[in-house]
């Protein structure tokens, strides 16, 4: 199997960018190869996002990330960020304790960093060297391989940019993250080392680009951060007050490969639907479990939105027309196949509100909230919540606010949502890949495929090789069903033992990636199967119709993966793997945009 | 055959001479006056409770009783009227394009062919499924009482319908055996109530185990006569042995994960904990439902408390496993409310194949008035007294997405238990607690008192178990039948692991009980005008009725203290301590 390391990056090359980046710091070396990086496709470049930090999407952060769409925060949002960071520096003037500010962070919570007015003389040129330091150490914390998508750290750094907004940066912190997303300069990120609460490695790589340490890639060519912002015309940043904290108290690595793996996951979801309606015609199956009436058995919303879904797709197919050929029921997995894509789908959407909340919301600690009053709430006014209160002065331009320890990094139910997902998958996979081979038995097709496509004698490894059928998707199932054991839930007591918890949010948002991957390769088996069925009945009785969604996707392909292998010189791969391609490629809803809106799920209710 | 003779049949194949009842739980019917009335819609979780655990009687509403005697015969009529029936005209499995027999099942051939069925599905009952036997008879009535409600909609005969509810009734529980389920489709464990209803096999009356017969007998009932259930499919094709289960299940892991909330109240009392994480501003920085309800919950559990004080002493934030508790508990929560309501569709509907449907038309919808499925089309006849309907094959036994739910409630059962058995073991380091007991202490009081083991193995004893427990099963499609029968969903399994897992929870908040009571009492020891929260206040003093505060080493029981706790906590549900949930975590009910 190729696993998440494999995947991320080549470890020859992990080990010489992690010598690398040690070494930059003090001197220069020369950038080392890109071999192997995926850099991003601009296709959006002109558009621009406005964040708000409470209403990005995912197809915002897929805009960003994976096509280069610009960003820029709305004036509220920048107002918000400007006014907690006043208060921030009014909290420390007026002796309140703030956690990984004028307190250290860890087990040094309650070891005293400064106190009075951060902007005194000694003070700010304190706070300007150790921030300074801490920005530029961050380009030896992590661990390798390297992120080797680029369209993940442009995820990660949009969800920060976005989440940031309810924090407190420093306005040349906020800014300058916007102008690395918009010029493209994208920091070169270790992609382990997070405890998947608080990617505090990944963010710390983030942070030194920004002071010009470390390397990066700029527009997709691997150099010095401190290269590309020259040739960007930025400069580095002098960061100030708790930027380290502002940057880097955040689960927005684990959370942005959430995020796409959440698009991806709809695009392949859309696609199980209308190939199995393909199924179904390619098996000339009875469709009596997806009809109204056995729907109405088990009123459960997702399940009898997708039967409806499939149902719309078959519309006008010769499977509702009569036939006495017809069994009067399909094999386990074609029957309950609507079923198990249906609780996917459940599952699916619970990710995606947990994620969608999730990058619209704080998960940073402290939390830093301009303008509560002691009497919002009963709890705010008791002399323990009094301490944490800042009563507004000089810096906060007189605004007043809370500045709040929190345990906000713990980034649940997404991180339990990451794993109900792919345990969804794994058991809608078991059913894709069983559907596949029940084509190879009569038992089920009445029909011999070789006679009714008039092939001549001997083509049976032809028929085989036509269908997606074989060891293949077995292989590729069984792959999904070693991902489905949920991470064991830890608590490692770290740190003084104070950090005792773990999220394992990274490992548990790649697998989801890994999973839906491996996802699109047995559905790219399960098309070919039935793109060949289907023309299989074709050649059984010619006025068959298929319905329209799955005849305008049989025809599509077919464009692209003819019915039987040829041997024309063309470049040989295999099938599947051109179908993967095309599904990949093409989006499913190309060819079905129709249907009942899906239901809003649980979390919205 | 007569009735009698079928009793004697049982006698006769061994049955007779009850075997030992060892090891078996019967239930304690103390709510044996109560009568629950089945609609098919509308049964809730406490009620099969009642019904399971507590002996409560059912019976159907008139509409519930006429809908399945009018489906029964829709299933008649529909053969006699030549539609293909999986199942029935039709054989089961890779058997399903075999006729096996054509026309009007009540005449005389059809009929007498029919009864022979019946006679071999009795006398087959016993001998389905695998050992070991079911053990607690709440799991068997749990069983019964769900297959009670959905056979309201399935083509049950009069005779069938009753005797189930009869035996409920007068507590008649026949033998089940543990395994042989794939998790859709219980057949074996239905097999075997169908044979105990046709007098064959063991059963408990009243938690005495006898033959079947003798059983029935002294229950004043009368063994099923084959030719007055002539479709015993309608009992036996159900999730029933999973989903009563999942009700249990559903119904334990809610007084499990409210005593979690009131311990961890209790918690932060014992740490002298700082409460920003609960407070508003932070919740309302993360606007997670289910997080914010639980901060919101325990923050009211201890409002009053000491921690809202100002203590110099107190350090700025807790642990992470203190702090993230309510995050952890919260996700629980919400994965305990998903399985809720899919469990509550489950019970009220239909997971049976062929789905029979009295009334519908073909112009309801129009995949109805194709050609396909109007070949399902029963137009009716004498046998429906002219009603007519569909009976359709499908995919109802495959009992998603609640298979799945009831991992995720393991995923998130875990990820929280991690939390607890972190932050009991916090309680033996002076860099969060400040202070050691002794600071504060004499020797005698020390000696006289039950310490927590935050530093022995039992905490991280249960939570390895629960570990094993919450790992998913693998998703399989082991292809048998010919090919027909190739997906299991393996929810018995998912379940009784599951509730295994609640379980041990239940052991593990027991170990955070003692440390939290213990430093409770230290603090109060630290500052004796502190005052704690309501809720944290009462269950302290409630704990300390079972576990005193100071009792000589030589005067306590010499049984494990986690069983005294574990026998605490069931005696007294956390919602004795405080406040009920949220309406919005408890309004599936």
């Amino acid at each position: 199997m190729m696993t998440h390391a494999m995947r991320v990056r080549g470890w020859r090359g992990a080990a010489m960018a992690g010598w690398c980046s040690a070494a930059c710091l003090i001197g220069s070396m020369p950038a080392s190869a890109a071999a192997g990086y995926q850099p991003i496709d601009v296709t959006k470049g002109d558009s621009v996002i406005t964040l708000t930090g409470h209403d990005m999407t995912i197809e915002q952060v897929v805009e960003v990330a994976r096509h280069g769409a610009k960003v820029q925060l709305s004036p509220e949002a920048k107002q918000r960020q400007a006014d907690n960071y006043g208060l921030l520096l009014e909290a420390a003037a007026e002796g309140v304790s703030v956690y990984w500010f004028n307190r250290g962070s860890g087990d040094q919570r309650e070891t005293v960093m400064f106190s009075g007015d951060p902007l005194t003389p000694k003070n700010k040129a304190y706070l300007e060297k150790s921030q300074l330091m801490e920005f530029q150490l961050g380009a030896i914390f992590g661990f390798g391989p390297e992120v080797g998508d680029e369209e993940i750290v442009r995820a990660m750094m949009v969800i920060r940019a976005n989440a940031m907004t309810s924090n407190a940066p420093s306005p040349q912190l906020s800014q300058m993250l916007i102008d690395l997303l918009n010029h493209r300069i994208t920091p070169v990120v270790q992609s382990r080392g997070t405890l998947g609460e608080g990617d505090l490695a990944q963010l710390s790589n983030v942070g030194a680009a920004m002071v010009g340490t470390g390397e990066v890639y700029y527009q997709g060519v691997r150099m010095t951060a401190a290269d590309a912002l020259a040739k960007a015309g930025l400069k580095p940043i002098q960061p100030f007050a708790a930027d380290t904290n502002a940057l880097t108290s955040s689960d927005a690595y684990s959370t942005g490969i959430a995020a796409l793996a959440v698009n991806d996951a709809r695009q392949a979801l859309e696609w199980a639907d209308l190939i199995y309606a393909m199924d179904l015609n390619g098996m000339n199956s009875s469709i009596t479990p997806i009809s109204t009436l056995v729907q109405r058995e088990r009123p459960f919303k997702w399940l009898n939105w997708e039967a409806a879904r499939v149902r719309d797709m078959l519309k006008g197919s010769y499977l509702f027309s009569d036939d006495p050929q017809r069994i009067i029921q399909d094999p386990e997995s074609l029957r309950a196949s609507s079923i198990r894509q249906a609780s996917a789908w459940a599952d699916w959407a619970g990710l995606r509100d947990a994620v969608v909340l999730q990058m619209n919301s704080s998960d940073h600690n402290p939390a830093v909230r301009t303008d509560m009053s002691p009497g919002d709430s009963w709890d705010l006014s008791t002399p323990q919540m009094m301490k944490y209160y800042v009563k507004g002065g000089k810096n906060s331009h007189g605004k007043h606010g809370y500045i709040v320890s929190n345990a906000n990094w713990d980034p649940y139910p997404m991180a339990n949502k990451l794993e109900d997902f792919v345990i969804a998958l794994a058991n809608m996979d078991i059913a894709v890949s069983l559907r596949i081979d029940r084509f190879s038995n009569p038992f089920f097709t009445s029909a011999d495929p070789a006679k009714a496509l008039n092939l001549p004698a001997g083509s049976e490894f032809a028929v085989y090789l036509a269908g997606g059928g074989g060891y293949t998707p077995v292989d590729l199932q069984q792959e999904i069903q070693s991902l489905t054991n949920p991470v064991a839930p830890s608590g490692a007591a770290i740190i003084g033992t104070v950090e005792d918890l773990q999220a394992q949010t990274r490992i548990k948002a790649y697998r989801v990636r890994e999973a839906v991957n491996t996802t699109y390769d047995l559905l790219g088996h399960d098309l070919l199967n039935a793109a060949f069925w289907m023309d299989v009945r074709k050649a059984q009785d010619a006025s068959r119709n298929f319905g329209s969604a799955p005849t305008t996707a049989w025809t599509a392909f077919r464009k692209i993966v003819p019915l039987l292998p040829v041997m024309d010189g063309s470049p040989m791969q295999p099938r599947p793997m051109t179908a993967v391609a095309f599904l990949k490629a093409t989006p499913a809803a190309n060819f079905y945009g129709g249907g009942e809106t899906p239901p809003a799920s649980s979390e919205k209710q | 055959m007569s009735g009698a003779a079928w009793v004697l049949l049982g006698l006769a194949l061994g049955t007779s001479v009850a075997q030992a009842q060892a090891g078996y739980h019967p239930i304690a019917p103390t709510r044996a006056s109560e009568v629950i009335v089945l609609t098919g819609h509308d049964l809730n979780v406490d009620q099969v409770i009642a019904i399971a655990r507590d002996g409560a009687q059912v019976r159907f509403s008139p509409d519930a009783k006429q809908r399945q005697a009018d489906a029964y015969g829709l299933l008649l009529e529909g053969s006699a009227e030549g539609i293909p029936i999986y199942g029935f005209n039709r054989g089961a499995g890779a058997a399903r394009e075999v006729a096996l027999f054509t026309g009007d099942p009540l005449a005389p051939t059809n009929k007498a062919l029919l009864s022979k069925r019946v006679e071999k599905a009795i006398l087959n009952g016993p001998r389905q499924g695998i050992g070991p036997e079911v053990a607690d008879e709440e799991i068997v009535r749990s069983l019964m009482a769900v297959r009670a409600n959905t056979l309201t909609y399935e083509a049950a005969s009069p005779a069938l319908s009753d005797l189930l509810t009869e035996m409920l009734n007068r507590r008649v529980t026949p033998v089940v055996q543990s395994r042989g389920s794939l998790g859709e489709a219980d057949l074996a464990a239905l097999a075997n109530v169908f044979g105990v209803m046709g007098g064959a096999g063991d059963a408990y009356y009243r938690g005495r185990r006898m033959s079947a017969g003798a059983a029935l007998a002294a229950a004043g009932l009368k063994p099923l006569q084959p030719a007055d259930v002539l479709y015993p499919s309608a009992l036996i094709s159900t999730n029933a042995l999973s989903m009563g289960q999942a009700a249990l299940l559903v119904h334990d892991a809610k007084l499990t994960l409210d005593w979690a909330d009131l311990i961890l109240a209790m918690d932060l009392e014992a740490m002298n904990s700082s409460v920003t994480p609960l407070s508003t501003p932070v919740q309302a920085a993360r606007p997670f439902k289910y997080s914010n309800l639980e901060a919101a919950r325990v923050l009211e559990m201890i409002r009053g408390s000491y921690l809202f004080e100002d203590d110099p002493k107190r350090i700025i934030q807790d642990s992470e496993s203190q702090r993230a508790s309510f995050s952890r508990q919260g996700a629980a929560w919400k994965a305990w409310s998903t399985l809720r309501d899919s469990l509550l569709t489950q019970i009220n509907s239909s997971d049976h194949n062929p789905a029979v449907k009295v009334g519908a038309a073909p112009a309801d919808s129009w995949e109805l008035d194709t050609p396909q499925i109007a070949k399902y089309f029963v137009k009716g006849g004498p046998e429906s007294h002219g009603q007519h309907g569909f009976i359709l094959s499908n995919a109802n036994w495959d009992p998603y997405p609640l298979a799945n739910e009831v991992e995720a409630l393991g995923t998130a059962l875990a990820n929280m238990d991690v939390a607890v058995v972190q932050r009991i073991y916090r309680f033996g380091s002076t860099f969060f607690t400040s202070i050691a007991p002794k600071d504060v202490l004499g020797q005698d009081e020390l000696d006289a008192s039950v310490q927590s083991d935050v530093d022995g193995y039992n905490p991280t004893a249960i939570w390895l178990d629960i570990q094993n427990l919450t790992r998913t099963l693998t998703p399989e499609g082991v292809a048998f039948s010919n090919g027909v029968e190739e997906l299991q969903a393996q929810t018995v399994a998912k379940v009784t692991r599951a509730r295994q897992a609640v379980e041990d929870t239940r052991l593990l908040l027991g170990e955070d009980l003692l440390t939290a009571t213990f430093w409770m009492d230290v603090r109060r020891a630290q500052s004796p005008r502190r005052g704690f929260g309501r809720a944290p206040t009462a269950a302290w003093t409630a704990f300390r009725q079972t576990i005193p505060w100071q009792q000589k080493p030589q005067e306590r029981p010499h049984r494990p203290v986690g069983d005294i706790i574990h026998d605490f906590m069931a005696a007294h549900p956390a919602a004795e301590f405080h406040a009920p949930l949220a309406q919005e975590i408890d309004g599936g009910k």
